[in-house]
């Protein structure tokens, strides 16, 4: 069970995501099943991307399958919670909400009529350091797609009625996650305790008091300020035509005009962390008591990047990992454990969990996360494990990117965090590469040898 | 579904909005443009055949990626449970993957994980009405092996005692997070409040889960997961040789060693008297409201009008429920709705989480909106689009193994011919208004509805004033989940 979110808000709570920190695309050489004893290689092949760049500065990236009868339309803006101006924390997922809301040629909700309403879905979320807006329709909409991405990111009109309207939602959702949520509280005081300077540390979903002291104002500020071509990446996947698409491309996209202002960017830069801490929180409803173990880490295109990821893999991913045999399962101390390594574009946070079992002390787990993560550092995974982790890594690949969507989002993801799109063909390969010592050597590094913040997490006196 | 349809809607409104002036939209400039012309959708082939050890094999090939989604369904869940062991269907089904006999050997939970995992995937095993489950989906290579370890862990499950202590202390764990959960304690109360004490109704509080013993665990085992109930799905880039092969020599030869329970008595819903019940939760973030109503059952020549109709009032974020609570009024995060078909009956609910105070207001937009389709047909181009959401979300569980795989087995849980699912959509898009309408009167009249709202009362204090009359009002701590539902013995 992850619990560790990288802050990701999306407009449906009941429509599934695709994990930032997950998949990855691939296209694949169907190998025929004669059921051998060891397991033959899967190659996979490059995706056969398309990019181009048009002259107003919007980045275009295709990838046409003929394998489904839909295709996906996402555009990831350059703007994320980081970017939320001061006091008005929230403010790029509120943001997000109201680009459903009216535009010059369009009534609001227009994106439902267009994406639900003709057999298709769409959704957006709000993340640190993007706000991607996903379409997925049959392939026989997608220039309408285009023509309605093109059209709320320069002709925008939000009114009054529909801000507050929208704000309300967003308040709902806040108290839906984060006070209904018996352990909303805890996963939301995660960046600020992981953070200490970095804008990461502000909650994505902000607060009641900065949402409600927004503006209309404000809105149009923000849009301008970061909804631009030039801020933009486009990606399309699935059964269409490539010619087709580029005149399509160019009829809609490419008169759109980026202004001349530079876009603002998050200077700070988040020193390492000088010494341990401590922090107690405590929430009305909290069933069982959790620990979170915080460390600061490096950003998503950092050579240790997969060498984490698999480290993580190795403590948290499945019933025979590291934490879940030994807490949840040999000692029974832990009703769920996990550990994360969520890396952004600036910077990462690094995270162990547990939440108690029955009656058990924290400190108790506190000890027996770090027992474990010490015990993985000093005498590595064996072949079997490194193996299983590989295995786990292909198999989940291959499973998100049967579908537009997923292939989009690993798209998006390799040029948002890692700088290009080809990425996505390398990171399964850094994946695979990486070896036992590799991970002894980020844990001791990244880990082990750096300072931490304790968060624990307990029911309030009544 | 008609795209013009949608065109001249869109059409009207932007002459609406033109200040002074009526004039026609160019589309791709201040409208859309039209969409292309569509193609039907197609299914892949399913290869159904029956071993002789009473096993359905169906294997559904599809080969554009290299994995397989392996799927067991066996036709028993907790409506199969004998009186007082509510809580065993589940338990069983949790257990199947802590442990089993392999090759005369016993493996512990430790190994089975080990080897399911090493695999690329999890042994993952479910549990719902007349289904317990088990399934994996792993690259082609790896087919052969998770059929072994699945066969061995639904034919010689350990069941062992640790185990089950393991699997109880967990159970229990995360029964506490839910009960702190608005939404989960409404929904495990709806269980009681429709339908009553009833195979159906069926729930397990902690003091159920206290209840359970290792024999309980066995004799749902050896008497209910049985053969001639079995079905073994495999989808993905198997051929139906390969697969069927291979269900034969996991499946082919499988004699077992006791005799089926009698079947249980299913009954149809027996609703409590009260219309609505209040449940205290102090301090809780929001409030759950839930509403529930009848349904049809599965046989009943008006199933799939009623699945419209479901998808109308609350199958997606345009449907009725969400526009009226969140998009136009912001109450809520999310208000939709589903439907079961049960032997016996069926049930509607229809859920939402709000602000303490404007519960109420909640309860009363969601009735009325029930009510509201029962008086008038849904207008062609909204129902339009309500099927066309059915018709999307149906194709493209057909992009995925486990997508497949999983239609199949929802079909087969209900006992219904696979062949159907390449009438779906032909049948969606034959519903018509009146119908939905009809459907909506003869269901979701006020009196055939229930509610429940779980939430911290104190808080919103006389707002309930509007709805509970002849309410029923319990504070979480004082609920006792079992006896809620029953009726009185005369």
């Amino acid at each position: 069970m992850p619990l560790f979110l990288s802050g990701q808000l999306s407009r449906r709570g009941w429509l599934s995501l695709a994990a930032t920190s997950a998949t990855l695309p691939w296209a694949t050489t169907p190998a025929r099943a004669a059921a051998p004893a060891r397991a033959s290689p899967i190659r996979l092949p490059p995706l056969p991307l398309r990019e181009r760049r048009l002259g107003n500065g919007l980045q275009v990236i295709s990838l046409a399958n003929q394998a489904t009868a839909s295709v996906s339309i996402q555009v990831w803006y350059r703007v994320g919670s980081k970017d939320d101006p001061a006091g008005r924390s929230g403010f790029a997922h509120l943001f997000e909400h109201l680009m459903f809301k009216r535009t010059q040629h369009m009534p609001n909700e227009m994106f439902d009529r267009l994406t639900e309403d003709v057999g298709g879905q769409n959704n957006a979320f709000t993340a640190e350091d993007m706000t991607v807006y996903q379409n997925e329709v049959p392939f026989n909409h997608l220039e309408r797609l285009l023509w309605a991405e093109a059209e709320r990111l320069v002709h925008l009109q939000v009114d009054q009625a529909s801000f507050e309207s929208e704000r309300k939602v967003v308040v709902e959702e806040l108290r839906e996650r984060v006070l209904a949520d018996p352990y909303g509280r805890l996963f939301n005081a995660l960046p600020a305790q992981g953070f200490e300077v970095h804008p990461y540390r502000r909650p994505g979903i902000g607060n009641e008091a900065d949402l409600n002291a927004a503006t209309l104002a404000d809105v149009q500020q923000f849009h301008t300020t970061y909804y631009r071509p030039d801020n933009a990446v486009l990606v399309v996947v699935g059964d269409f035509d490539p010619p087709q698409l580029d005149a399509w491309v160019d009829r809609y996209f490419a008169p759109l005009r980026a202004p001349q202002a530079a876009i603002p960017r998050v200077q700070a830069v988040e020193p390492p962390r000088a010494q341990d801490g401590r922090v107690a929180l405590t929430a009305p409803n909290v069933p069982l008591p959790a620990v979170a173990l915080l460390w600061k880490g490096p950003r998503a295109s950092h050579a240790d990047a997969a060498a984490l990821r698999v480290a993580s893999a190795l403590l948290s991913n499945g019933d025979s990992s590291r934490l879940n045999e030994a807490l949840v399962h040999d000692t029974q101390m832990a009703q769920a454990v996990g550990f994360s390594a969520d890396l952004y574009a600036e910077a990462g946070l690094l995270g162990a969990y547990a939440i108690a079992a029955n009656g058990q002390p924290l400190a108790k787990l506190e000890a027996a996360l770090l027992a474990q993560i010490q015990r993985l550092a000093a005498s590595g995974p064996d072949a079997a494990e490194m193996d299983k982790v590989r295995t786990q890594l292909l198999t989940s690949t291959l499973s998100a990117r049967q579908t537009p969507q997923g292939l989009a989002d690993a798209i998006g993801n390799a040029v948002l965090l890692l700088g290009e799109a080809r990425m996505a063909d390398e990171t399964l390969q850094r994946l695979q590469a990486v070896s036992a010592a590799d991970v002894q050597r980020v844990l001791k590094q990244h880990v082990l040898q750096t300072r931490r913040m304790t968060v624990e997490y307990t029911q309030a006196a009544a | 579904m008609n795209p013009t349809l949608i065109s001249r809607r869109q059409l009207g409104l932007y002459a609406l909005s033109a200040p002074g002036l009526v004039r026609a939209a160019t589309p791709g400039v201040d409208a859309p443009p039209a969409p292309q012309p569509p193609r039907a959708v197609t299914l892949p082939a399913f290869h159904e055949s029956t071993l002789r050890s009473g096993v359905t094999v169906v294997v559904v090939p599809r080969n554009n990626t290299p994995l397989v989604t392996a799927a067991l369904l066996v036709r028993a869940g907790p409506e199969s449970e004998p009186p007082g062991q509510a809580g065993v269907a589940a338990m069983t089904a949790a257990l199947l993957t802590k442990g089993a006999t392999r090759d005369g050997v016993k493996k512990g939970a430790t190994a089975i994980a080990r080897q399911a995992e090493a695999l690329g995937a999890t042994l993952d095993s479910g549990c719902s009405w007349r289904a317990t489950t088990l399934s994996m989906t792993v690259t082609v290579p790896r087919l052969e092996e998770a059929l072994a370890l699945m066969a061995d862990s639904l034919r010689r499950p350990l069941l062992g005692p640790d185990e089950l202590e393991r699997a109880r202390a967990q159970a229990l764990d995360a029964m506490r997070v839910s009960l702190g959960n608005p939404g989960e304690v409404a929904r495990m109360a709806m269980r009681r409040v429709f339908w009553g004490d009833t195979p159906f109704g069926s729930v397990a509080p902690p003091k159920a889960l206290k209840r359970i013993v290792r024999h309980q665990v066995l004799g749902f085992h050896a008497r209910q997961l049985l053969p001639n109930r079995t079905v073994l799905v495999l989808a993905g880039d198997v051929s139906p040789e390969q697969g069927r092969e291979l269900a034969q020599r996991y499946f082919g030869v499988w004699l077992p060693a006791s005799e089926a329970a009698l079947p249980a008595v299913l009954k149809p819903p027996e609703p409590i008297d009260a219309p609505l019940l209040l449940i205290d939760m102090p301090g809780s973030g929001q409030s759950s409201v839930l509403v529930s109503a009848p349904f049809a059952a599965e046989g009943d020549a008006d199933r799939r009008i009623g699945q419209v109709a479901s998808a109308v009032l609350g199958g997606g974020y345009s449907a009725r429920l969400n526009q009226e609570v969140r998009i136009k009024r912001g109450l809520s995060y999310g208000a939709f709705s589903e439907a079961e078909s049960q032997p016996t009956g069926g049930m509607f609910s229809a859920r939402t989480q709000t602000h303490h105070p404007t519960a109420a207001q909640v309860l009363q937009l969601m009735r009325d909106e029930m009510q509201r389709l029962g008086d008038a047909p849904p207008a062609a181009d909204e129902l339009a689009a309500r099927q066309a959401t059915l018709v999307g979300s149906f194709a493209r569980r057909l992009d995925t193994t486990s997508g497949l795989a999983m239609l199949v087995l929802g079909q087969k849980a209900q006992g219904r011919p696979l062949a159907d699912l390449n009438r779906y959509v032909t049948d969606v898009l034959a519903v018509t208004p009146e119908q939905v309408r009809e459907f909506a009167r003869s269901h979701w009249q006020g009196k055939q509805l229930r509610a429940v709202i779980a939430g911290d009362l104190a808080v919103a204090g006389d707002s309930l004033k509007a709805v509970d009359a002849g309410a029923q009002r319990v504070s979480l701590a004082d609920l006792d989940m079992e006896r809620l539902g029953q009726r009185s013995k005369r």
